[in-house]
C-alpha cells in the first residue's frame, strides 16, 4: 500500500461560546494511533467518532496499516522497513520515523490538541511514538500520549524496552497517561475474551478524548479553556492522570469522586497525592447547591497534595438534574519555568496558582530549616506545607497545627530522608491530610 | 553467666534479638533429626534503643541482662553464649561474583579453590571506609560458565565462579548492639554468631518452594522494616528501611494530640486499622471513638473520628510499603517474585496490612508463622517471633554445616567473618 502524504483534513469548530469564553479561537484535535496498538486504539475509536475530532495512523507495517478503518494513514520508514515493520526493534522504529519527519511535520501542522495512542515494548509505538510527539510539539500542538506497558508475562526485555521508551515519551510529550496491560488482566474474568480484555483501554482512551473536546468546545459558569489545559498539562516529564466519572442520587457527591479517581485502570498509585497541577471539571444540574458544590471540592482536595495548582471548571447544565460529572486531570510533573511564546496567549486568572506556588522540591535539597516552634530541626517540606496552606485555604483555620511536627518521638536525632522526603515528618501531613482540630 | 556453657546439654541455642520495643530471648535443643525444639521463651520491654539501634548503652544493656537472668530463672538453666540478631538503616546488601582459574593440572576443582572464589568476590566488593562486611552468603557456582552448580568440588573445568551475597553496615554502629552483652557490672555473655535481622525472620517463616518460586519477606517491627526477597533459591536483595511501628505511633501522637506514648500505643491495639483508601470505606464514615489523651488528666476523654486514626496509619504504611516496593523494584527484584510477600514483626498484626501490602505490591500477601519448630509452639506460632527463632534456625544451621561440610543447600549459609 502506498503511503499518501495527511491531507490537513482537520475539522475547525469554534469553541468558547460561553461566558467567559476568550473569543473567536479555531482549535484543532487530531487523534494519532502509532504502531499496532495505538492502531487497534485509534480504530476502536474512529468507529464512532466523537464530532470535531480527526484521525490519523502512522505505522511500519503495511498489512496493519491497510487493516486500519482510518482513512488517513502514514506509513513510515518505507527504505528502511520496506513496510513490514519494525520487528521489535525500538531503534528501527525510530530511525522509520525520522525518514518520513517531514511527512509528519506536513500531517501536524496546526494542530492544537494531539492525542496520542501507542503500545510500548514494540518497536514502532515505542521508538515512533516519541518522535511522532517530539514533532507534534514543534508544531505547537499540546501533545497527551496515551501509553499502554506490556504485560509482566511478556517478559522482562519487553518491559525493559517499554519503561526507555516511556522514559522517552515524558521527554516528547506534554503529558503521559500510561495504562500497564497488567491492569487490563486484573479487570477480566475468566470468560473475558482476549479482544474484549483491551476494551477498556480503548474505552478510556475514547472517552478522554470525547470528555476533553468537550470541556473545551462547551462554555461554562466557570470556563476551562485550551490555555488552561496547557497550563496544567505542559510540564516536564511528570506522569498524567486522567479520571472521569458520572454519578446520579442523593449519594452522588461521594460516589462520583469514587469512580473518577478510582477508575480500574487508576487504581494503585498515589498520584493525586504526587500531583503538582489539577484540573477539576464539574457537570451539575441547577439544582445543585452551593454547599453540595464546597463538599465535593473539599471530597476532592482531601486526596490531594498540598502543593499542588488547582483549576476548576463549573458547567450547570439542564440535562444533569440530581447527576453530576466530573473530571480530573492532574499531572506530577515540574512547571516549565520558560515559558514559550506562544503560551503567553491569554494568560488570564488560572494560570496565575501556578506561577506563585513554590518550585517543587527537589530531591536532592534536603536543606534543613527551622521551624517556627524555635530551633529544632524539620523538614524542608513541613515549611512549604505551611506556606503552601495559608496561601491556598485561608478558610482551613484551626487545621492541625503543622509546628508539632517538630516534636514526636524522632524529633531528637539524624532524621530518615528518602528521596528528599523527610519520614520522620507524618506521613498524612507530608501527603496533605486534613486532620480537623481536635 | 561467665563464659559459663551448658554442662548437661551441649544442643542448647539462645537466640537474643534486641529490638526496639522487646528484648526478645528464646532457648531451643537443637535434636539429631534436625529439628528445633522450643524449649522456652522471654520478652522484656527494651529501652535505649531507637530505629534498632543502641542509643543508650546502660539502658540498653540493662534490659538485655534482665532478660536473660530472667530467662535463665525460668529456665533454670545457665546462659553462656547467644546468637545476635542486628539492624539498623545502614545495613545494605549486594551480590559480587568471584572468578578464578583452576590450577590443578587435572583441572578437578578443589575445596581450596572454592573459597579463592568466595575470596575474590569478597575482595571485589568496595565499600566505604568504617563499614564491615558481615555476611557473605554463598549463593551458587559457575564451572566454565555453566550455572546452576551447587556443589562445585571434585567437578573438572578451567574456571570457577562463585556467586556471593554479601551484607555490610558501619562497624561501630554493629558493635553498639554486640556492646549490650557487657554490663557495667562486668557481666559478660559470649556472642556465638550474629545475624542480619531480616535474614533470621526468612529462615524462620519461609518455605523452600516459595524460595524457589521467589518470594518477598517483610519484617515490620518497632524501629525497622526489614526486607528480603528470594528467587531460585537464593537471596537476590536484602535491606533495611528505619521506618516502622514507632513512625505509625509517632503520626498518631501528633496528629491526634495525644500526649503519652502508652495512650497512643492502646490507641492502635484496640482501634488501629490500615486498611486501603479509608477515606471512602463506609464501614467507618461518620463513627467515632473516645480517647484518653493525657495520663496526668485520666478522666480526660476526647472524640475522634474513626476515619482520622485509620487515615493516618494508613498513609504511614502505604508509604513505607511504596518505598520499600521501590527499592526492590529498582534492582529489578519484584519482577523476579512468582510467590508473594509474607510479612512478620509486630506490625503485621495491624488489621488490613495484608490487604494493604497485596494492594501496594500487586501479589498475594501473607502473615508468615514461623515452621520447623516443636516444643511450646503457641510461643513459637507467632509473626513477631521470626527474628529470634530465625536465630535458632541459624545457629543450627551453621552447626551442622560445620560437621557436614559442603551441605548443598544450607551451605549458602555457612559465614565466613
Amino acid at each position: 500500500m502506498n503511503s499518501k502524504t495527511a491531507i490537513p483534513n482537520v475539522m475547525e469548530r469554534t469553541i468558547g461560546g460561553g461566558v467567559h469564553g476568550p473569543g473567536e479561537r479555531k482549535m484543532r484535535i487530531r487523534v494519532v494511533g502509532v504502531g499496532g496498538a495505538g492502531l487497534n486504539a485509534v480504530d476502536h475509536l474512529a468507529a464512532n467518532p466523537p464530532g470535531g475530532v480527526s484521525f490519523m495512523a502512522v505505522n511500519t507495517d503495511t498489512q496493519s496499516l491497510g487493516a486500519s478503518m482510518i482513512a488517513e494513514k502514514l506509513q513510515i520508514g518505507k527504505q528502511l522497513t520496506r513496510g513490514l515493520g519494525a520487528g521489535g526493534d525500538p531503534d528501527l522504529g525510530r530511525r522509520a520515523a525520522l525518514e518520513d519527519e517531514q511527512e509528519l511535520r506536513d500531517a501536524l501542522e496546526g494542530c492544537d490538541v494531539v492525542f496520542l495512542a501507542a503500545g510500548l515494548g514494540g518497536g514502532t509505538g515505542t521508538g515512533a511514538g516519541p518522535v511522532v510527539a517530539k514533532v507534534a510539539r514543534e508544531e505547537g500542538a499540546l501533545v497527551l500520549a496515551f501509553v499502554t506497558l506490556p504485560f509482566s508475562h511478556e517478559g522482562e526485555y519487553r518491559g525493559r524496552v517499554a519503561n526507555d521508551g516511556l522514559a522517552e515519551m515524558k521527554q516528547s510529550a506534554d503529558a503521559v497517561v500510561c495504562i500497564p496491560n497488567d491492569k487490563l488482566l486484573v479487570l477480566a474474568s475468566e470468560e473475558t475474551s482476549v479482544l474484549d480484555a483491551f476494551k477498556p483501554a480503548d474505552e478510556y482512551l475514547g472517552q478522554s478524548v470525547r470528555r476533553i473536546w468537550g470541556m473545551l468546545s462547551q462554555g461554562g459558569l466557570i470556563n476551562i479553556d485550551f490555555a488552561d489545559l496547557r497550563s496544567v498539562l505542559r510540564r516536564q516529564s511528570g506522569e498524567t492522570l486522567i479520571g472521569f466519572g458520572e454519578a446520579d442520587g442523593p449519594d452522588r457527591i461521594q460516589q462520583v469522586v469514587d469512580r473518577t479517581l478510582k477508575g480500574p485502570l487508576l487504581s494503585g498509585d498515589d498520584l493525586l497525592g504526587r500531583a503538582t497541577s489539577m484540573l477539576v471539571a464539574v457537570t451539575h444540574g441547577p439544582d445543585f447547591t452551593m454547599k453540595q458544590l464546597q463538599k465535593l471540592l473539599e471530597e476532592i482536595r482531601q486526596r490531594m497534595g498540598p502543593k499542588v495548582a488547582c483549576k476548576q471548571g463549573i458547567v450547570v447544565s439542564g440535562d444533569f438534574v440530581d447527576r453530576l460529572s466530573l473530571m480530573v486531570i492532574a499531572s506530577t510533573g515540574t512547571p516549565l519555568l520558560d515559558k514559550s511564546p506562544e503560551s503567553a496567549a491569554p494568560a488570564d486568572a488560572p494560570a496565575q496558582p501556578e506561577k506563585s506556588a513554590p518550585a517543587p522540591r527537589k530531591a536532592t535539597d534536603e536543606k534543613p530549616v527551622a521551624t517556627r516552634s524555635g530551633g529544632r530541626v524539620g523538614g524542608r517540606e513541613k515549611a512549604e506545607a505551611k506556606v503552601k496552606g495559608a496561601e491556598t485555604s485561608p478558610a482551613k483555620q484551626g487545621l492541625f497545627d503543622l509546628d508539632s511536627s517538630a516534636s514526636g518521638i524522632f524529633a531528637k536525632g539524624e532524621h530518615t530522608v528518602v528521596n528528599g522526603q523527610d519520614l520522620d515528618v507524618p506521613t498524612f501531613i507530608r501527603r496533605g491530610l486534613v486532620i480537623r482540630s481536635l | 553467666m561467665f563464659s559459663r556453657f551448658f554442662s548437661k546439654r551441649p544442643a542448647l541455642i539462645v537466640g537474643l534479638d534486641i529490638g526496639t520495643s522487646l528484648v526478645k530471648l528464646a532457648v531451643g535443643e537443637r535434636r539429631p533429626d534436625g529439628c528445633l525444639t522450643l524449649l522456652g521463651a522471654h520478652h522484656v520491654e527494651s529501652r535505649g534503643l531507637r530505629r534498632g539501634e543502641v542509643m543508650d548503652h546502660n539502658q540498653a544493656s540493662s534490659c538485655v541482662f534482665q532478660a536473660i537472668r530472667e530467662t535463665e530463672e525460668l529456665l533454670n538453666m545457665e546462659i553462656g553464649k547467644v546468637e545476635v540478631a542486628l539492624t539498623g538503616g545502614h545495613i545494605e546488601s549486594a551480590n559480587h561474583r568471584g572468578t578464578v582459574p583452576i590450577r590443578s593440572a587435572t583441572g578437578q576443582i578443589s575445596p581450596d579453590d572454592v573459597e579463592d572464589a568466595v575470596e575474590a568476590a569478597r575482595g571485589g566488593v568496595s565499600i566505604s571506609e568504617g563499614r564491615v562486611v558481615f555476611h557473605v552468603i554463598r549463593q551458587q557456582y559457575y564451572v566454565d560458565g555453566k550455572d546452576g552448580v551447587a556443589n562445585p568440588v571434585g567437578l573438572v573445568g578451567r574456571r570457577l565462579e562463585a556467586d556471593t551475597h554479601m551484607v555490610h553496615g558501619v562497624g561501630t554502629r554493629l558493635q553498639n548492639t554486640l556492646q549490650c552483652l557487657h554490663s557495667q557490672d562486668g557481666s559478660l555473655v559470649d556472642v556465638g554468631s550474629h545475624v542480619f535481622s531480616g535474614l533470621a525472620s526468612s529462615l524462620a517463616v519461609l518455605g523452600r518452594h516459595e524460595k524457589e518460586m521467589g518470594v518477598i519477606l517483610l519484617d515490620i517491627g518497632a524501629g525497622t522494616t526489614e526486607y528480603v526477597a528470594y528467587s531460585k533459591g537464593m537471596i537476590r536483595q536484602m535491606g533495611v528501611l528505619p521506618v516502622a511501628g514507632d513512625h505509625l505511633l509517632n503520626d498518631i501522637l501528633l496528629g491526634l494530640k495525644i500526649q503519652s506514648r502508652r495512650l497512643g500505643e492502646a490507641l492502635i491495639h484496640e482501634h488501629g486499622c490500615v486498611w486501603p483508601e479509608p477515606s471512602g470505606n463506609p464501614e467507618i464514615k461518620g463513627k467515632t471513638v473516645s480517647v484518653k489523651t493525657s495520663e496526668l488528666l485520666p478522666d480526660r476523654e476526647r472524640v475522634i473520628p474513626l476515619e482520622y486514626i485509620h487515615a493516618i496509619l494508613y498513609h504511614r504504611m502505604d508509604e513505607t510499603l511504596r518505598i520499600v516496593r521501590e527499592r526492590l523494584h529498582a534492582q529489578g527484584s519484584l519482577n523476579m517474585v512468582a510467590s508473594g510477600v509474607v510479612l512478620t514483626g509486630g506490625v503485621s498484626r495491624l488489621p488490613g496490612i495484608v490487604e494493604l501490602t497485596q494492594s501496594v505490591f500487586g501479589m498475594p500477601a501473607v502473615v508468615g508463622i514461623p515452621q520447623g519448630f516443636d516444643g511450646i509452639m503457641e510461643r513459637a506460632a507467632q509473626p513477631e517471633m521470626a527474628t529470634v527463632l530465625g536465630l535458632l534456625k541459624y545457629a543450627a544451621l551453621r552447626g551442622a554445616g560445620e560437621k557436614r561440610e559442603s551441605n548443598g543447600f544450607w551451605d549458602q549459609f555457612k559465614k565466613i567473618v
